[in-house]
């Protein structure tokens, strides 16, 4: 075939240089603000003992009066543990931690923007479908360019990857809320701050959980991915099985991962009714 | 630790080696199908010329998405073409296309089983949550494990995830179905069957095409994501251009993905939209 008309990756190669030579002030503290977080977490979590988080786990639960679940999460952990695979999956909370809390704080005011704002949801909403129509793997490429290789680009891809559900359930859980509640709250004399905080927020709470939820499930799922451009954690390990062809070590890193998901999955699950909360991860299924 | 491991992994390699070598020939059998499949949906691909198929496509684009998205289609299969990509583009579609049909042919059954016995419901629902929790990386491992190294187990995986919306929103338009709308089908005398595929099915056709959707959009971000395992295409472009460090290569096949993804999407909305439409079926749980 012959070269390209449009010389395409020439140009990208060349925009990515000028951003890395001009956009470095912004890039490099922002990555050595996220190592330093990083490495902060993960000192702190492993310097607990397994078995104090685990109860503490469970204990969250058990106090929530989940039994079941608290009990299946606690032989879940025990099982990570037992499987040598703690540290991994530390690394990898402490990096869900991270981007998930980084989705939160941008994907929040976002939804919340987006429910405000007409301009604004039409600028947001066709990036955020554009975004939940990349694949993840697509995620990874341009956090490498500015951040290199490392935990840093993973946290930032993860981020960036997660926080679609957020702003999304967000905005539909606000824009849910029955008008006539709005207009009682106006009716009172409530100012716009007031309906947003003490009426929307409120009554929109199951599906901002639900977000959360959803946003920590992608977070993890990224996470794992990341281990392809050196995000430390349980990813590492699966990597290292798929290319070693490592059938126990793979087997292992897999169930680990697994129950990670299935202990934060819970973790994050505000307690309520499965029904109504199966009926808005449904709805979430579907933004349009 | 003084508590002994658990041994998983040496039980889960006892187990796939009893698998693999007693059940070798079935498994081979099935590689062996997947593989075909594959290779016929991409002849098929590759026989149109890419001129012919940009037309065809930014037509159906036309039609079903308006004509921005005509202009993005064109523009963005063009550049794709330009880019030297096509072929491997075609190999992606290709695997992604097979593991939705090999996803709809096993999930449209399995939702409408579930919508139909409650058993099947009781016991499904578990195994598909889970299978929605699992992160993407784990189903590699498994289909790795058993086929080695090639299309056929990238394919399996993929399949495997995409088998869930089908599944899932099957059952759900089938439940959905008003009572009444039932009852008068049973009292005009339907059998079980003629209830099935007369009145469920075709009531139930909105959901089960947004399953066809979500199931297509799924295969095409975890076909790349096996590009790990051997699988071909777009996502072993970006996997070298990341070993290599080669990024504008990587972000052009990033960009060749989004514009795949992006035009499937909405093509396909656009049909189950239109579908919906000309049916006067209210779309009742498609948000």
């Amino acid at each position: 075939m012959s070269d390209p008309v449009v010389p395409l990756v020439p140009i990208v190669n060349a925009v990515i240089t000028w951003a890395q030579h001009h956009l470095d002030v912004v890039f490099s503290p922002l990555k050595h603000l996220l190592e330093a977080v990083d490495t902060l977490l993960r000192s702190e979590l492993s310097s607990l003992p397994p078995l104090l988080l685990i109860a503490l786990a469970c204990g969250s639960l058990l106090i929530r009066r989940q039994w079941k679940t608290g009990i299946a999460v606690a032989v879940a952990a025990a099982v990570i543990l037992n499987l040598g695979l703690w540290r991994a999956a530390l690394d990898t909370l402490s990096l869900v931690g991270i981007a998930a809390g980084i989705a939160l704080v941008v994907g929040i005011p976002l939804g919340i923007t987006m429910v405000e704002s007409r301009v604004a949801h039409a600028i947001i909403e066709p990036i955020l479908d554009y975004m939940q129509s990349t694949p993840a793997f697509v995620y990874l490429i341009p956090s490498i360019l500015f951040f290199g290789i490392g935990a840093v680009p993973g946290v930032i891809a993860t981020a960036a990857f997660s926080l679609p559900p957020v702003a999304r359930s967000v905005a539909l859980g606000l824009a849910q809320v029955p008008f006539a509640a709005i207009e009682a709250a106006v009716a009172c004399g409530a100012t716009r701050l007031q309906v947003l905080w003490k009426v929307k927020v409120p009554l929109s709470r199951s599906y901002i959980f639900a977000g959360i939820n959803q946003c920590i499930m992608m977070a993890l799922s990224m996470v794992v991915v990341c281990a392809l451009i050196g995000a430390r954690g349980l990813g590492v390990e699966v990597v290292t099985a798929l290319t070693q062809m490592n059938l126990a070590k793979g087997i292992e890193s897999g169930i680990a991962v697994v129950l990670l998901a299935f202990v934060l999955d819970r973790l994050c699950r505000p307690a309520r009714s499965e029904l109504s909360e199966r009926s808005v991860m449904v709805q979430l299924k579907r933004p349009q | 630790m003084s508590i002994p491991k658990i041994p998983f992994g040496l039980v889960g390699e006892a187990i796939i080696a009893w698998i693999t070598s007693h059940l070798a020939s079935p498994i081979s059998l099935l590689a062996a199908a997947i593989t075909q499949v594959n290779d016929l949906v991409l002849a098929i691909l590759n026989l149109l010329n890419p001129f012919v198929f940009i037309a065809v496509l930014t037509l159906l684009a036309w039609r079903f998405g308006g004509r921005a998205l005509a202009g993005f289609v064109l523009l963005g299969f063009l550049a794709i073409w330009d880019q030297g990509l096509w072929l491997i583009t075609m190999k992606t579609l290709a695997m992604a296309v097979t593991s939705t049909v090999l996803s709809v042919a096993i999930g449209v059954p399995i939702g409408v089983g579930m919508a139909e016995s409650r058993a099947l419901s009781i016991g499904m629902t578990p195994i598909l949550d889970f299978l929605q929790t699992m992160p993407r990386f784990v189903y590699l491992i498994p289909a790795v494990i058993i086929l080695g190294i090639d299309v056929a187990p990238a394919i399996l995986a993929t399949t495997t995830l995409a088998v869930i919306p089908p599944a899932r929103l099957t059952a759900l338009g089938i439940s959905q179905i008003d009572y009444e709308t039932v009852e008068a089908g049973t009292s005009m005398g339907c059998t079980r069957r003629q209830l099935l595929f007369k009145v469920k099915l075709p009531l139930a056709l909105p959901e089960i095409m947004l399953g066809i959707n979500q199931s297509l959009m799924m295969a095409l971000s975890m076909v790349i994501i096996a590009a790990l395992i051997g699988a071909s295409g777009l996502g072993d472009e970006i996997l070298m251009s990341i070993a290599v460090l080669d990024a504008g290569r990587g972000i052009v096949a990033g960009l060749a993905v989004l514009v795949l993804a992006i035009s499937l999407d909405r093509i396909s909305k656009g049909w189950v939209a239109r579908t919906t439409e000309s049916r006067g079926i209210m779309s009742r749980g498609a948000r």
